[in-house]
């Protein structure tokens, strides 16, 4: 859709223009990964500039300085592929990977740690058991300092697996 | 630019949390009229299309870096997302004061930078409450949760010290906790006001912006200090709260009028 494309980049801008704070960029990508779909059996390799900002991965072709696409980090798979590789699965699309060459094992691992790290849920899985822990360990709610103890996103429960939500309706 | 819609329309379909959803008034800003849209809050991302029903998405908006703002001039019970100078405001309206509230309050917390600092606020709370309690506990790592294990909500005991915690170690893991019942000069369940979000790296889009000293944050990563930016607008909010009831008591006095002119 249009209307999404349009909308996202509103929030494009902002985020460039404080791509040092590390606040809003998590990490950046200084050398180039290469950057390769796999469609079935054809293997497309492009290099690209890829930057990670909050939960979307946004790719540039190297001497530009809007991006091309961003990907949103969240229900995928992140693996490593081998010593410089890793991947990334959605898991809509069971058989498409995106894969990304790095230039060393080290900003390979890194970069699956970023990602991983990166996603919503799991930081707010990591919340929660967080919560959990300090009232086990403290019979106090953490939150509640914040005055947030009652807000829907940060309840326990939403760390359990629900339920299959009907998607007829979508 | 490319967005990838297919992720973006599985993450909406898919078994996460949804945050909040419902109706809400959109403003068309070409013709200034509002039309009603069914939104869906999740993590950072606030979806919405014209009926729950729909499979066809109208637009997500990425809730970061913007203050969430009450509108009351533009419509009754509105409110608005602005992401500063140069870019769009969105604006909605809702049906009644407790669904505006109830909006506002879950957009304010949205952020994926909001929960990002909150994560490590606690997760430092966390350490601390572990070396207190003694280093003979294995730890569990994060990226191992068993979700299943945490199956009761928080109740906001009595006052229990470290020391109590301690000497109860016989207290099972899975003790049942009641549900919390908040007492009232801590917290107030509901946010009276909302304030615009700030942080020490950007000016207020309202007003001038204070002397480079009178940021007390200046200077401080507020990646380490989450408690103390949640303190000093805390001030903030404890002025704003006031301010509030008493302007609802006005408020109130009103007499009723047509929420939203479509024509």
């Amino acid at each position: 859709g249009g209307v999404i494309i349009f909308l996202f980049h509103e929030f494009w801008p902002a985020a460039n223009a404080r791509l040092s704070r590390k606040v809003l960029l998590l990490h950046c990508a200084v050398c180039v990964v290469k950057f390769s779909f796999h469609f079935r059996c054809r293997t497309v390799v492009k290099k690209r500039l890829v930057k990670l900002v909050v939960n979307f991965l946004f790719y540039f072709r190297t001497d530009e300085e809007e991006p091309i696409g961003a990907l949103l980090l969240e229900q995928c798979r992140v693996e490593r592929e081998d010593s410089q590789t890793f991947s990334i699965a959605f898991l809509d699309e069971a058989e498409r990977k995106y894969l990304f060459e790095c230039d060393s094992e080290e900003q390979c691992g890194e970069w699956v740690d970023s990602i991983i790290k990166a996603s919503y849920e799991f930081m707010r899985k990591n919340l929660i058991f967080y919560r959990t822990e300090i009232h086990r360990l403290t019979g106090k709610d953490p939150l509640e300092q914040y005055g947030i103890s009652d807000e829907t996103r940060f309840q326990v429960s939403n760390g359990l697996q629900l339920m299959s939500r009907d998607t007829s309706s979508l | 630019m490319k967005l990838h819609e297919k992720i973006l329309t599985h993450y909406l379909s898919c078994t996460s949390p949804v945050d909040k959803e419902g109706y809400l008034y959109k403003k068309k800003e070409r013709n200034a009229t509002y039309q009603r849209r069914w939104f869906v809050l999740k993590a950072n991302l606030l979806f919405y299309q014209e009926r729950p029903a729909d499979r066809h998405l109208l637009g997500v908006i990425v809730l970061e870096r913007c203050a969430v703002r009450r509108a009351e001039s533009d419509a009754q019970f509105a409110f608005s997302l602005v992401f500063g100078p140069g870019l769009k405001t969105y604006r909605f309206a809702a049906v009644d004061r407790q669904t505006q509230e109830s909006w506002v309050k879950a957009l304010l917390s949205a952020s994926h930078c909001y929960l990002s600092l909150l994560v490590r606020d606690l997760g430092r709370q966390y350490e601390e409450a572990k070396q207190q309690q003694g280093s003979g506990e294995s730890c569990s790592s994060v990226t191992a949760l068993k979700p299943s294990t945490y199956s009761f909500l928080f109740t906001a005991q009595g006052p229990t010290t470290a020391a109590v915690v301690r000497e109860g170690r016989s207290h099972s893991a899975s003790t049942v906790l009641q549900a919390p019942s908040i007492p009232t000069k801590v917290v107030a369940k509901k946010s009276p006001k909302l304030w615009p979000r700030r942080n020490a790296y950007v000016t207020p889009l309202n007003g001038p912006a204070p002397l480079y000293g009178e940021w007390p944050l200046v200077g401080f990563d507020p990646l380490e200090d989450f408690r103390k930016l949640h303190d000093y607008y805390g001030q903030e909010v404890k002025k704003a709260r006031e301010e509030w009831l008493r302007s609802r008591q006005a408020e109130e006095e009103r007499s009723d009028e047509d929420l939203i002119d479509l024509g």
